[in-house]
């Protein structure tokens, strides 16, 4: 049960993009066409899962037993880059047309605030590796039905007439911070 | 100490780990193996075309005109050691 709810709370209630703010680049930069923005969430969810099983046993048999914990930041981001460069080589290979859809952004997840923050979260909320494990993947498929949604309003949007002064990112943002809105409504089921 | 120690372990593994993945993934450059004159005869513009064209298709080679003899047989080798 307690699994459960805490699936839904990082997948919903807390979501990482709309209710914590955390990868905003991403949000706005690959949710222009819908078929890059999924592969954009598909890549951060298996990132961020990876490297959140290994950033546990990271911390908690090595970083801890030596009494250098305030090396974690360091070492989370070296592990994320890791993660990031294999998949990259991966994706590549496999689906050279997402690799190019998704250009510069693929790289970036390493710089990728979502990422960073759900493996930090994890360890500062002391979470067991079961929670920890719920909470990544609800956290980052949170993150990809969020950029889902917003990259079909986008889609929608750009069929449509807009003033011209607020065509292109300004309705963007003005979309997302709606959605925020939407989004805080459901704190407190 | 013991942090700088713990950092580099873990740098050291993890490029171990990529370079190992880059290995795999990676396809070798073929360009080594082509003649080298950029005629386009081929008709993929130049050698550096050619040698993208085999990444997607390896018996591209054959279109390549200039290839003979000792060339042709060491291509003809290493297409063979890559199926």
């Amino acid at each position: 049960m307690n699994l459960i709810s805490l699936f839904i709370m990082s997948f919903l209630t807390e979501n990482i993009v709309l209710t914590k703010f955390l990868g905003i680049c991403p949000f706005v930069g690959t949710s222009s066409k819908e078929k890059s923005a999924v592969g954009m969430g598909i890549a951060v969810t298996l990132v961020v899962t990876i490297s959140a099983i290994l950033t546990y046993f990271l911390y908690y048999y090595i970083l801890v037993p030596t009494n250098t914990e305030y090396l974690k930041t360091l070492s989370f981001v070296l592990v994320v880059a890791c993660m990031v460069q294999s998949l990259e080589m991966l994706i590549k290979k496999q689906n050279p047309k997402l690799y190019k859809s998704l250009g510069i952004y693929l790289p970036l997840i390493t710089t990728n605030c979502a990422v960073l923050g759900i493996l930090l979260l994890n360890i500062s909320n002391k979470y067991s590796f079961l929670e920890m494990l719920v909470y990544s993947i609800g956290s980052s498929l949170g993150f990809t039905f969020v950029i889902y949604i917003f990259s079909t309003i986008r889609e929608n949007l750009s069929r449509r007439e807009v003033p011209s002064c607020f065509r292109g990112y300004p309705i963007a943002l003005i979309t997302a911070s709606i959605m925020a809105l939407l989004f805080a409504r459901y704190i407190g089921i | 100490m013991i942090g700088i120690i713990i950092m580099t372990v873990l740098a050291l593994i993890l490029s171990i780990i990529l370079v190992t993945i880059y290995g795999k993934t990676e396809k070798e450059d073929y360009i080594k193996y082509l003649p080298g004159y950029n005629c386009g005869v081929c008709g993929f513009g130049s050698c550096k075309g050619m040698s993208d064209a085999m990444k997607q298709d390896i018996n591209n080679y054959k279109k390549c005109k200039l290839l003979k003899g000792e060339a042709l047989e060491k291509m003809e080798e290493m297409v063979q050691e890559h199926k």
